[in-house]
């Protein structure tokens, strides 16, 4: 064969290969390895070594249960299914391990471990105290839950976003906490942290990347493994309240919290078994919004282990995503693809109107308009076309409107009432709107398609 | 008859450095004219200056009495047709429609066939028909040039200036295309203008010599008998020569070169002019006079 | 006036004599005449056949890509469709939504979009004598660029609105205005044409980048999907903008084909053939700008059609302006379309943007094309 088709044909072969290589590698980025003993359920979020029951609390049930396996008249367990009982971590179930859970139920200063969101063993000290440093608003909410919002001083975001946090909602927070400056990027700027006086940063994966961790512990700064926003590896914002709650020792704070979630969670998790049983799951796509963005993205789960908040918050209900999981969740589509696939139910998910001066209008406009485009679709012509804010729906108080939301997909398994008194009761308990009733508030409830129209 | 006249034509790419100076001619009878000159002297910047395809920086040049600079490209094309040095075109097309292009001037709704017959005519008298479907690109340094000569040829203008039409040629071509530019002088009615380098053919075929010398001026215009002397040649060109006469043209036979020894005059002596680092950088900024793109200098 | 009579010049050989004697004698008895005339025009025919063949092609392929996409409508079904919506008679809406508000318009745009680029490619690289040159040399890429991102940044418009189009149409003019002033200044050769384009580039890029390092990541994104091309924002109201421009801009093209064809063969020799070579660069480079900013505005930054288009038409009917303008134009547009329809399906349910697909499957078919012809196109 001629020299010149050889190389010519090679070459076409390289190309060929170098493409599907990475279309393979963008779609199988990874997979996730959640531990068996963090269910779904969310009755045993909390990640601390000392939990050995697997609840979601620290108390005296753990040093019974922990003085049983010491002394053996607790038998037929396993470190497996019990790995909180290693308390110190090192490898042995036995008094060392006591010892530390009794400091921790004394409130004495002590080393802490948990699981992070690597699924791996970090430590903070304990008991955790500020400064705190966040990257976003959702970091706040967890703040007025846990105890900490008025020890926060420094947010990762720029100027104009602290500055445009509704005052209602953040009471305060614009004056007093320092934004990162000018560009937009996420990440941890480990020398203003040391100026701003910070002790612990909370944070994604963004603000805390590899590298910063390791700056922020040599500079013996806390970085906190734990997700405030979006699902890793299986843990989310839920696990990161009750768990900072136990770091901080403010379970106190969070009694309420956990009794809201496991009282919401069992109601969800009761209809979606009726759900299954007579078939009424139904099948959603997740479209993004952007307001700068004129093509159609879709919210699903990727093959990473990170999850986008608003996927996880709407899987929990009996949902489930007319797309397969691929890339990293944020996928380009088109309305004829969306067509074709036809959901049940389609929700549209974006930003605002939270921030001051995005008003709802503009946020109905901006949804209107796409929803003009799915006229054809299923989900329109049964009314099932929803929007949901991801300030709201995307971070912790996503679980107050979900059985609100379900109502209005499932009649016959959710109670449009109790939702609404759900929503009510949550923004009453945990956030800084006490009494304000939320169907004044934009955004805090749902949008049916009559609404949006 | 077209009337060519050049009074006091002046060309340089910057003020202080003129090409050609103080030419002045006059082109007002059918017939072959060589213009001849050593390397460097001018000859296709006097030829460019003629078209306005250079502008001279001063004098004139009129055609028929008008002043080349009150004329347009496209007025002056309907005068004087120029074949250019012949180089590979970026996008060749097959000899035909090369040779078609030079019709450009002529091209009407409907005028094809009349167009077509012109361009076999010239590919005939080139002798170049086999060649009609080539590609351009793909001929040999000769044939580019017998193309280009086609070309030039079906411009049908009172006026054809060719730069070095056999320089790629082997020598029975260089004489063929020699005797058809002075025949088709004669049969048309047309002056033709060549800018060559062999001599002999020049001093036998050419009705008038144009004869330039350093530094860019005229040094003599006349028949072949009478520019082309011993003293001419050997003044302009600095080769020894011997003119004999030949059935009533000048013959030459060259001795050998006449190579300056005198530093002050040589190579060496312009060495310090041209080696300095600052005043090379110095001209690459100069621009007093307008620059104007071309492919060849000379 | 001195006469001549050939006979008498004793200079002359008898075959020269005889040769251009005949020069006046009618030639259409010639033998030699009639052959290479019909030759000549056989060529010719079969260029015209091209590009009738082209024609018939690209109303072929456009009704075939009518009938792709994720959505399954019928082949036949597809045309029942716009039948009927055309009678008023509209039977399936879902159909008729996908036919004719999704397919129709985006193929229809493509198709023009394709041809403005692909005659604004010949005409640039007749212009500059290059075979790199594409509509894109003339700035007018980094320019739309810059316009997209200040309208983004400043007015924070969607840009697939209509003030999203006129920005980066009227910034993609501001380094074609910069290019002539510099040829004003200079002078107006190929070469400073090329120069002149890089450096403006270069300067308008840095200014994007600038912009672009404060934005957050999705706007970012935003800016990428349009720096990449898509067809994604062409609906039937942006159509009659773009069909207008390219329908002009063709014309214009074909009109001045002959004056192109004497370009190409060299400035001095066009200046010598009555063609100011500098001006006509300025016009084209006018023409070009103007064209591609047209459709840059509505599509983003498709590339690979401009180049590739004009070449690929090269090998199969010549260089000769007259054929080629057309010929190219309409490959451009079928390569659109079927790029875009395969960006539409390959990956479902994700799309692959028109731009990448081209590149991907237009690069290595242009190497190939490369190395595998023996004839000198350039």
């Amino acid at each position: 064969m001629e020299q010149k088709t050889l190389i010519a044909i090679v070459a076409v072969v390289v190309v060929a290969a170098v493409a599907v290589g990475a279309f393979v590698l963008l779609n199988n980025g990874g997979s996730s390895d959640k531990p068996e003993y963090i269910t779904d359920d969310d009755t045993n979020r909390l990640l601390v070594f000392g939990n050995v029951n697997n609840d979601n609390y620290l108390n005296n049930k753990d040093l019974t249960m922990l003085q049983g396996m010491v002394d053996g008249s607790y038998t037929g367990w396993s470190l497996k299914d019990h790995p909180y009982a290693d308390v110190n971590t090192d490898g042995k179930v036995n008094d060392d391990d006591i010892a530390l859970l009794k400091k921790f139920l004394n409130g004495e200063k002590a080393t802490m471990y948990y699981l992070d969101w690597n699924l791996k063993i970090s430590s903070v000290p304990y008991p955790l105290a500020g400064n705190f440093a966040v990257p976003y608003d959702s970091s706040l909410w967890i703040g007025q839950i846990v105890g900490f919002y008025d020890d926060v001083v420094y947010m990762s975001r720029p100027e104009g976003f602290v500055a445009g946090l509704r005052e209602d909602m953040f009471p305060g927070a614009a004056e007093r906490i320092e934004a990162q400056g000018g560009t937009q990027k996420y990440e941890y700027d480990v020398d203003r942290l040391l100026s701003a006086n910070v002790k612990v940063a909370l944070g994604d994966t963004n603000a805390l990347t590899e590298t910063t961790i390791s700056k922020l512990r040599g500079a013996s700064i806390t970085p906190i493994l734990l997700p405030e926003n979006r699902e890793h590896n299986g843990l989310n914002w839920s696990n990161s309240v009750i768990t900072l709650g136990v770091m901080m020792n403010k379970q106190d704070n969070t009694k309420a919290y956990i009794k809201y979630l496991e009282d919401v969670s069992t109601k969800i998790e009761k209809a979606v078994e009726k759900a299954t049983e007579s078939q009424a799951k139904k099948s959603y796509l997740l479209v993004y919004c952007d307001p700068y963005e004129p093509g159609w993205y879709v919210d699903i789960r990727g093959t990473d282990p990170e999850i986008y908040g608003d996927v996880v918050t709407c899987e929990k209900l009996p949902l489930y995503s007319a797309m397969e999981p691929q890339g990293d969740g944020y996928v380009q589509t088109s309305v004829e693809n969306i067509l074709a696939i036809d959901p049940d139910v389609i929700i549209f998910s974006t930003w605002g109107p939270f921030m001051e001066d995005y008003t709802l209008d503009e946020y109905k406009a901006l949804v209107h308009e796409k929803l003009d485009y799915l006229k054809e679709s299923k989900a329109y012509k049964n009314g099932q076309c929803y929007s949901i804010s991801y300030e709201v729906y995307g971070t912790l108080p996503g679980i107050s409107g979900l059985i609100y939301l379900g109502a209005q997909i499932w009649p016959e398994l959710f109670d449009e009432a109790a939702g609404l008194a759900y929503i009510q009761e949550y923004f009453d308990l945990f956030t800084a709107i006490s009494g304000t009733d939320v169907r004044t508030v934009t955004s805090l409830l749902p949008l049916t398609q009559e609404e949006i129209a | 008859m077209t009337e060519i006249v050049l009074d006091n034509v002046t060309f340089g790419y910057t003020e202080d450095h003129p090409i050609i100076q103080n030419i002045s001619l006059k082109i007002d009878e059918p017939g072959l004219y060589c213009i001849l000159g050593p390397n460097g002297v001018g000859k296709s910047t006097l030829v460019k200056c003629v078209n306005k395809i250079l502008v001279p920086t001063s004098g004139t040049v009129t055609i028929d009495g008008v002043d080349i600079m009150e004329m347009s490209h496209a007025d002056i094309s309907k005068y004087i047709g120029y074949v250019p040095v012949s180089t590979n075109e970026a996008f060749a097309m097959s000899v035909l429609d090369t040779i078609m292009v030079g019709r450009y001037n002529h091209r009407r709704w409907g005028s094809e066939h009349v167009d077509l017959e012109m361009v076999y005519r010239a590919m005939k008298l080139l002798r170049i028909r086999n060649l009609a479907n080539r590609n351009f690109n793909a001929l040999s340094a000769g044939q580019h040039q017998k193309v280009s000569i086609a070309r030039g040829i079906v411009q049908e203008t009172p006026v054809l200036i060719l730069d070095e039409p056999t320089a790629n040629l082997d020598i029975k071509y260089q004489v063929y295309v020699t005797e058809l530019l002075r025949a088709f002088a004669e049969k048309k009615g047309v002056a033709v203008l060549t800018i060559s380098h062999d001599l002999n053919i020049t001093a036998k075929y050419a009705h008038k010599i144009i004869m330039l010398a350093r530094p860019g001026v005229v040094f003599k215009v006349g028949t072949p008998q009478e520019v082309m002397t011993k003293e001419n040649v050997e003044t302009v060109y600095g080769i020894e020569c011997d003119v004999r006469d030949h059935d009533g043209y000048p013959t030459l036979i060259f001795g050998g070169a006449l190579v300056d020894d005198d530093d002050s005059v040589s190579d060496m002596g312009a060495f310090e002019k041209e080696s300095g680092f600052w005043s090379s950088l110095k001209n690459a900024f100069k621009s007093d006079v307008k620059h104007h793109h071309h492919e060849k200098k000379e | 006036m001195k006469e001549f009579n050939l006979a008498d010049d004793k200079l002359l050989s008898r075959s020269v004599v005889e040769a251009v004697d005949g020069w006046d004698e009618p030639v259409s008895e010639d033998a030699g005449l009639g052959l290479t005339i019909m030759t000549y025009m056989r060529n010719r025919r079969w260029k015209y056949i091209f590009v009738a063949i082209c024609l018939v092609a690209i109303v072929l392929v456009a009704g075939y890509t009518i009938t792709i996409g994720s959505v399954s409508i019928g082949f036949l079904e597809a045309y029942e469709t716009i039948w009927n919506h055309l009678t008023g008679n509209i039977v399936d809406t879902r159909a008729d939504y996908v036919v004719w508000s999704l397919r129709l318009p985006r193929i229809i745009g493509g198709i023009f979009a394709g041809l403005g680029l692909a005659v604004c490619g010949v005409v640039m690289q007749n212009t500059l004598k290059n075979p790199l040159a594409d509509p894109y040399t003339t700035g007018v890429s980094s320019g739309a660029s810059m316009g997209a991102t200040i309208t983004l940044t400043l007015f924070g418009g969607a840009l697939g609105s209509w003030y999203g189009a006129l920005g980066a149409f009227i910034f993609a003019l501001v380094p074609v205005a910069i290019m002539i002033g510099i040829t004003k200044m200079k002078d107006a050769s190929a070469t400073t044409m090329i120069m002149a384009g890089i450096g403006i580039m270069y300067i308008f890029n840095a200014i994007t980048t600038m912009m672009m390092m404060s934005m957050n990541s999705q706007t970012m994104q935003a800016i990428y999907n349009w720096q990449v091309g898509t067809l994604d924002l062409l609906a039937w109201e942006q159509l009659p903008v773009i069909a207008v421009v390219v329908v002009i801009g063709i014309i214009i093209s074909m009109v001045i084909s002959g004056k192109l064809n004497v370009l190409a063969t060299g400035d001095e020799s066009a200046k010598a053939m009555g063609i100011d070579a500098d001006k006509m660069r300025i016009w084209c480079l006018i023409l070009v700008g103007v064209v591609s900013a047209a459709v840059v505005a509505f599509t983003g930054l498709i590339g690979f059609v401009g180049l590739v288009a004009p070449h690929i038409t090269r090998l199969f009917i010549g260089s000769d302006n007259k054929f080629l303008i057309p010929a190219a134009g309409v490959f451009g547009g079928m390569l659109m379309i079927v790029a875009d329809a395969i960006g539409r399906t390959i990956l479902f349910p994700e799309v692959v943007q028109v731009g990448v697909i081209m590149s991907f499957i237009g690069g290595p078919v242009f190497l190939a094309l490369l190395l595998g012809t023996k004839k000198k196109m350039w």
